[in-house]
């Protein structure tokens, strides 16, 4: 079986190339119908499937790469003239759009395998897939020079996705007791392939660049705390001469020095994970059994990262966002022989106070102990019970009694437990960065399906 | 053939028709090519021009005096706790790092307005004469005065807070131009001087302004600009990074200075207070202000722009609820207080020295020591208002009336000065120092010399955001550097404050970093300054 399709689509959101060409060709060969294989009795279905297409995407607002001017007399736009000032209408362009922006493509090459079975008790899909996105568009803040207000839609340049998928199936039963097992699981490797104009793209705490994935957390490697003045001025050692100009001390946050040059700066920054899970899974188990039903649907991920933004505020000053309650006990405290000394006259035991067994730097210490770094960033990798499902039907000669030809009770159970290493409300974040969403509830719910 | 020739003319229709047929663009815009069709459309785009400047708060507070007082040894930054603008307290205190938010928010609200002049002056230049029947010669080069006058300004706001930093002076609408490298500080103040040098001579005189254009920039505003920004390139900290010596900016800044008083078109006020009073506002002595007025509608919004009035009052207003509730920001020193001659009443002008039943909670209203408020911008000279002598303006609880004195004759007089003190003309410096003095009731002096006039500058403009920027332009006051004058100066502090305080680095702490944000989304890796 062969299909192929070929589109031209012109579209007015793209001003300067309106159209693009997308072709697309699918092929399938049914194995399990030839000749050679028809007889072998165990095999239902065999399929080979290998196709490839490319799509073009404008589902971008309209606009996009067209320069309009916005007037008004308020926001942005007006400012206030004469004697007696009055607002004066203003206009302006708050974002200069890019004008040569073009389609951008979506390209998929994908080999893959049906089967079925043993008369279906085993039953499966495997499926290799290679999705490029030529030209992506993406919102990125330009510049400060271009003056742009907002971010606006750009071809960054082109991402790959390459994966396995692979589900099986298997139904059997074992005299009156019937079961099944399924269960899926996808391993998933993202990278930007080319970036447009050179420049990487920037996010809050993240990175993207040539051969990184998509978003990945971009930051220093933590390493402790500073236990003394001293420990910080041999790390950094090119201020040994100048101590002053020093900006961190006993207390403050110790990053490594990548390149080992006694300067802590951006150079030392680098990919400290992403947040891709390498492999996304989800099984479910069903049985019954005299009446009685049971279904599991467990999912997880793993080998991802989640930024705990979170936690950055709850360990911060206090000025802006509540404390955690375990920072008192686990702020580190030091002080030099100057306070202690202080200390002591005022009759203050300083050593009731010290905690240099603290694993939280001082908040109220160097700005950079704040700064991007993997003392935020915590494996997100978890196993979740999504769903159970208990019921029990009462035997059809009970309820026929009661005119009623069905009856089940069931109980239901939703995010039952979560394994989880992550230490947030939630390792389920859409993005990578927890800010604090509101966690998925636990919900239980009873019922009862009748039918008459 | 015929059915060939339908479906090629059906391809041609939904070749050309839909272009114009699907755009859809945001109600309240115009594309870009069709708005430049009348003179008020123009001036529409000069007014946007003048907003940026206006700009006061996005992901925090950026006005300008957070730099030009904090910073120096006029203000302590004050707030609720030292915690309190987190950024502004690392910049007091030689912390800062390029991730500062503060400098991150000014950098780009100058950018946004250097794009918006940009963009006026590329379009509004291409306007025929007569486009409408107001369009004249002097109408066009009055716009093109002003986005001229305003794009120096940007530039000018930029350079003495970062050095030097990109140029554009077109308009980016393709990302293929979004890279552009660091131009010297000779660049950015060639630009400056230049477009200044345009607009003046395309501006008008104040006095020939319609009443309802006051605020515009005007050619005096061009003047005063340019005799400024030549003191700047004549003194030390940034001459040392131009081609031409010192003489030549002295030269060019007195003979703009002669033009600016030759002019007639400004009178120092002869009550001092008018300048920082609501009723004084676009006065006598004011050469070009940044306006503000109260409105009722307006918030924070997504920052920048959502506002038409100022956050300096509550912000610079004390915490205590007797004289204001504010939020005690930039708190006088002390080594300002005693700068002051004692008989000079700018003493008090300039800074409220609350009275202890005026005080609710001393541990946050007296910050590091300083008990003293900014009483020029706290707006509590205007009892008409309401308030019981600590006047308060009543539209909207955080947005201040009061417009920022940007440039004051008072100030023009005292740069003209410097200017004759550098060309050697000792004479006129003394003439026009004590012209500032005489006005204020003290008594002249005998000897114009560099401790003088830095004496008089830094009384007669205290507190409105200069002295953080002629401290390093002069590198400090008496020829020993400016690292030696902020170290004397934290001498003077409490030991609270001083215990917050880290060193100040010569070669490094005159100027701030480039943000580290835009030095990654600028595709040419623009390099930090020194030491950052």
């Amino acid at each position: 079986m062969i299909t192929s399709n070929f589109r031209a689509d012109a579209s007015s959101r793209y001003t300067k190339e309106p159209w693009g060409c997308f072709p697309s060709v699918a092929l399938a060969w049914r194995m399990s119908e030839e000749e050679w294989l028809k007889n072998v009795e165990w095999i239902d279905n065999l399929k080979l499937r290998l196709g490839f297409g490319q799509a073009g995407n404008d589902g971008i607002p309209s606009g996009s790469f067209i320069p309009t001017m916005g007037s008004s007399l308020d926001v942005f736009y007006g400012y206030p003239l004469g004697n007696p000032q009055v607002m004066v209408g203003g206009a302006a362009v708050l974002t200069q759009v890019n004008t040569s922006g073009k389609w951008e493509t979506n390209e998929q090459w994908d080999a893959g395998i049906d089967f079925s079975f043993w008369n279906g008790k085993l039953s499966g899909t495997v499926d290799y897939f290679l999705r490029n996105t030529l030209d992506a568009l993406l919102y990125v803040n330009a510049p400060a020079h271009v003056g742009n207000l907002y971010p606006l839609i750009k071809n960054v340049g082109n991402i790959r996705n390459t994966g396995v998928e692979l589900s099986l199936d298997h139904k059997h039963h074992i005299g009156a007791f019937h079961y099944n097992i399924g269960g899926n699981i996808s391993f998933l490797h993202n990278e930007l392939t080319a970036v447009n104009g050179g420049s990487p793209l920037w996010g809050d705490r993240t990175k993207t660049d040539l051969g990184m994935a998509l978003n990945s957390f971009w930051g220093y490697e933590y390493e402790g705390i500073y236990q003394t003045d001293e420990e910080a001025l041999t790390q950094l050692y090119t201020y040994k001469e100048r101590p002053e100009e020093l900006g961190v001390h006993a207390g403050d946050a110790r990053y490594k020095d990548q390149n080992g040059d006694g300067i802590l700066d951006e150079s030392d920054k680098k990919c400290i994970g992403n947040p891709f899970p390498k492999l996304t899974y989800g099984f479910n188990l069903g049985a019954d059994f005299y009446g009685v039903d049971i279904q599991l649907f467990f999912q997880g991920v793993s080998g991802n990262k989640i930024y705990n933004a979170m936690r950055e505020r709850l360990e911060g000053d206090g000025t802006s966002h509540a404390l955690a309650t375990y920072m008192a006990d686990e702020v580190w405290v030091g002080y030099t022989d100057v306070v202690r000394d202080a200390l002591l006259a005022k009759g203050v035991n300083w050593m009731e106070l010290e905690n240099r067994n603290g694993t939280i730097p001082n908040p109220l210490g160097s700005p950079t102990n704040t700064e991007n770094s993997t003392r935020f960033l915590e494996d997100g990798s978890y196993l979740r019970l999504k769903n159970l499902q208990i019921g029990y039907t009462l035997p059809k000669n009970i309820t026929e009694k009661f005119h009623c030809s069905r009856l089940r009770f069931y109980i239901t159970a939703s995010n039952l437990f979560t394994i989880t290493n992550y230490s947030g409300y939630d390792p389920e974040v859409g993005s990578g960065v927890d800010y604090g969403n509101y966690p998925q509830s636990r919900t239980f719910t009873f019922g009862l399906n009748a039918t008459f | 053939m015929k059915r060939n020739l339908l479906w090629l003319a059906c391809l041609v229709i939904a070749l050309t028709g839909c272009r114009d047929y699907l755009t859809e663009i945001e109600p309240g815009t115009t594309l870009l090519n069709d708005f430049f069709t009348s003179t008020a459309a123009a001036e529409q785009n000069v007014t946007g021009c003048y907003v940026p400047l206006m700009w006061e708060y996005n992901n925090t507070y950026l006005s300008e005096w957070f730099i030009g007082d904090i910073v120096s040894d006029d203000a302590l930054k004050g707030g609720g706790s030292t915690t309190d603008m987190a950024d502004a307290y690392d910049m007091e205190n030689w912390r800062t790092t390029s991730r500062n938010t503060l400098l991150l928010d000014f950098y780009r609200a100058q950018y946004m307005g250097i794009a918006r002049c940009n963009l006026a002056i590329k379009y509004i230049s291409q306007m025929e004469i007569s486009t409408d029947s107001i369009f004249t010669p002097t109408m066009k080069d009055r716009l093109l005065g002003e986005a001229h006058f305003l794009r120096a300004y940007y530039y000018f706001r930029l350079v003495r807070v970062y050095a030097g930093v990109p140029i554009t002076t077109d308009v980016i609408d393709d990302s293929e131009r979004w890279g552009i490298d660091r131009s010297s500080v000779e660049q950015v103040y060639t630009l400056i001087l230049d477009d200044l040098t345009k607009a003046n001579s395309m501006l008008q005189l104040r006095s020939t302004m319609k009443a309802e254009d006051l605020g515009r920039a005007t050619k005096g505003a061009a003047q005063a600009m340019l005799l400024k920004v030549n003191l700047y390139m004549a003194s030390p900290y940034w001459n040392k990074q131009l081609t031409q010596d010192p003489a030549t900016y002295y030269a060019a800044a007195k003979q703009w200075g002669d033009s600016i008083i030759a002019s007639g078109e400004y009178t120092l006020c002869s009550n001092y207070e008018d300048n920082f009073s609501l009723a004084g506002e676009n006065g006598q002595e004011s050469v070009f202000e940044i306006q503000y007025m109260e409105v009722p509608w307006g918030d924070y919004g997504e920052g920048f722009g959502f506002t038409a009035g100022s956050y300096s009052q509550i912000l610079m207003r004390s915490r205590s609820s007797l004289i204001g509730g504010g939020w005690g920001f930039n708190h006088p020193t002390q080594n300002l207080y005693d700068e002051f001659e004692p008989t000079d009443i700018r003493r008090d002008v300039t800074i409220l020295n609350p009275a202890d039943s005026l005080i609710e909670t001393p541990s946050v209203e007296i910050y590091l020591g300083s008990r003293y408020l900014n009483n020029k911008y706290g707006m509590y000279r205007d009892p008409a208002d309401q308030g019981g002598g600590f006047g308060k303006w009543s539209l909207h609880a955080t947005r201040g009336p009061l417009n920022n004195r940007q440039i004051r004759y008072a100030d023009v007089l005292l740069m003209y000065a410097e200017a004759a003190l550098g060309a050697g003309d000792e004479a006129t410096a003394r003439s026009y120092i004590n012209k500032v003095r005489t006005r204020v009731g003290l008594s002249e002096i005998a000897l114009a010399d560099d401790a003088a006039l830095r004496h008089e500058r830094r009384v007669e403009l205290a507190m409105e955001g200069h002295r953080w920027f002629d401290l390093v332009r002069w590198e400090g006051v008496d020829g020993k550097g400016l690292k030696a004058h902020m170290d004397a100066y934290k001498a003077t502090e409490t030991p609270d404050a001083q215990s917050h305080m880290q060193e100040f680095v010569a070669g490094k702490h005159e100027i701030f970093p480039i943000p580290q944000e835009e030095i990654q989304l600028n595709p040419t890796q623009m390099k930090q300054n020194n030491g950052y």
